[in-house]
């Protein structure tokens, strides 16, 4: 996202205005900030600090790592990542593999059907997924999937496919004449695909991989409904079922929160520009 | 010789368009055409999920529309439309100030705003049941320190205003994003406007309302889509704070559908209402297509 260097002609005229303004940021960081500042504070007391102490107050000890120590180690927080990235990275690779083919077809050729095919890709955006679980599930329960990871990564793949719009509109913009010289020089058609155009797609694969791994990330509903093994739980799972049997010790609930929106606040902290860009344009054009 | 040459392209071309399309559609078909045709099927019957299904006509949507369950999650979806139009509005308020060179510290505020956006729905679900505690909780204890102590809130006390609670908590984890997806659209508007205007010694507000307002109304639009579809379809604050709960005066089309389904083993029920949401959502999307369409006709 690019400021203009050129000052803008859109100002404000009045004083009470840059002043409301700037009441209004500060209102707003201040209330994004209040909340996690207590959560960071609360991972660090004791159950009895936690109960009795001021909630605006810092810990006593801001070493006490109790709550994080049992947390990742009776709850399991370690098996949770391993099985979230098993699924982010597995999905990831279909994801880009499937919506690259299907985008390289869509954007260079001609054929009959195409404009229904085109359709038929366009279904899961009209119809969201989530809306059609109990109906899934019961495919899934059927196939044999249920209570395994390729539950996951299946439903994953298939049910989301916004990253055809990023790949589209990408596709486009890279010349139609490179494809043709390529063929002129007897390259094959997947040759062209697997040589010329993925590695020019680059930037819109990694937008489409920002968003794809935030969503898997952060997503509760496919890790609950179908893998409720406790040795296929995710970061997400994990947390809920352990967290909410524990609701009264607010530490620990502090420390389970901490852990995890850790991984994605650092990915925003070094990927901050990216990271923006990339989800307004999956926003908008999906 | 040259027919020869077009036509094994030809058939290069049918083979690779095959290939790269057959798997996709087959996982498209099978997890995504297959389970919406089945969820409409089942949604005449009065299946529980296992064995045979019975053919029971419209009675599952009857009985929805009868005992006022349909009524109650339309009812309880209002309030996170309510809230999400507002989150809208602050959106665009937030955005139009940031889009000012004048203002200081612009990638600060727009980095710590959109920040809610990337943190995960069930944490930050944990921490809003935190905040929102009534003994303990921040919010309370603010309000009893500055001498409001009779307006002490059950902000999740199972009432309908639990619902706005609810919503609250997308409306902090929404508002940063809204606010980018704006910020891009004012970017884009030229200067040339502004200076126009400026000539005509225009009022900032006018600017506002003649210039910046008509120029980002598709955006508007697109916002406001995302938005209906997403408090259609809110689960995740009342799935991990209040489970729909007490009595389904915080239940939204999702968590109501899940629990019959895996609650109740009434996969009809569940099928029937979740049927509903996709033709409200459908609904709300043909609403805004025609809006965008008849704006098309106009400017052309």
């Amino acid at each position: 996202m690019r400021h203009k260097s050129l000052p803008s002609m859109m100002e404000f005229e009045k004083t009470w205005m840059k002043v409301a303004s700037y009441g209004l940021l500060i209102l707003v960081v201040v209330i994004v900030a209040v909340p996690l500042f207590i959560i960071v504070t609360l991972s660090f007391k004791t159950k009895t600090e936690a109960l009795s102490s001021n909630i605006f107050s810092l810990p006593q000890n801001l070493l006490y790592l109790d709550n994080y120590v049992y947390i990742w180690t009776r709850g399991k927080l370690l098996t949770g990542f391993v099985n979230t990235g098993i699924l982010i990275v597995t999905s990831l690779i279909g994801s880009i593999l499937m919506g690259s083919m299907i985008s390289f077809i869509l954007a260079r050729f001609s054929f009959t059907g195409k404009r229904l095919l085109y359709l038929a890709f366009l279904f899961p955006t009209v119809v969201p997924a989530i809306t059609t679980q109990v109906a899934t599930f019961t495919v899934v329960r059927d196939i044999g999937l249920y209570n395994t990871i390729f539950a996951g990564i299946v439903l994953y793949i298939a049910t989301d496919i916004m990253q055809i719009y990023i790949f589209l509109q990408h596709i486009e913009k890279i010349p139609l004449a490179i494809d043709e010289s390529a063929r002129i020089d007897g390259a094959s058609y997947l040759k062209i695909y697997s040589r010329i155009l993925l590695p020019q797609m680059k930037p819109a694969i990694a937008t489409a991989a920002i968003i794809k791994a935030l969503m898997i990330y952060n997503d509760l509903f496919i890790p609950y409904l179908y893998m409720p093994k406790s040795s296929l739980k995710t970061v997400t799972t994990t947390v809920l079922s352990f967290v909410a049997d524990r609701t009264s010790d607010w530490g620990l609930v502090g420390a389970g929160i901490v852990s995890v929106i850790i991984p994605t606040v650092l990915l925003y902290v070094f990927l901050q520009r990216y990271i923006i860009v990339g989800v307004v344009d999956g926003a908008v054009k999906a | 010789m040259r027919n020869r040459f077009t036509s094994t392209q030809k058939r290069e071309k049918t083979v690779v368009i095959i290939a790269f399309l057959a798997i996709p559609f087959l996982l498209l078909a099978l997890f995504s055409f297959y389970p919406a045709a089945k969820l409409v099927q089942i949604s005449f019957t009065n299946w529980s999920g296992l064995g045979a299904m019975e053919f029971i006509g419209l009675k599952n949507y009857q009985e929805l529309l009868r005992n006022g369950e349909l009524l109650q999650v339309l009812f309880n979806v209002s309030a996170y439309i309510v809230v999400m139009l507002i989150q809208v509005f602050l959106a665009l308020v937030l955005a139009i100030i940031l889009n000012q060179s004048s203002i200081k510290g612009r990638n600060f505020f727009r980095s710590w705003t959109f920040l809610p956006y990337m943190l995960n729905g069930v944490a930050v679900a944990f921490m809003f049941s935190i905040m929102y505690d009534y003994q303990r909780g921040p919010l309370n204890v603010l309000l009893r320190l500055i001498g409001l102590e009779q307006c002490a809130i059950q902000w999740i006390s199972g009432s309908y205003m639990t619902n706005y609670s609810l919503g609250l908590i997308a409306m902090w984890r929404y508002t940063g994003l809204n606010m980018v997806i704006f910020l891009g659209a004012l970017q884009s508007i030229s200067n040339m406007y502004y200076e126009a205007a400026n000539l005509d010694g225009a009022s900032f507000i006018q600017k506002v309302r003649y210039i910046t307002l008509p120029s980002i109304q598709t955006t508007f639009e697109i916002l406001l889509l995302l938005g209906f579809n997403g408090a259609l379809q809110a689960y995740f604050e009342p799935f991990v704070i209040t489970k729909g709960g007490p009595g389904g005066i915080t239940d939204t089309f999702i968590t109501k559908s899940l629990k019959y389904a895996f609650d109740f083993q009434n996969f009809g029920l569940a099928s029937a209402l979740a049927v509903m949401l996709v033709l409200l959502i459908l609904l709300v999307m043909g609403v805004c297509k025609g809006i965008l369409l008849r704006k098309g006709r106009q400017s052309a």
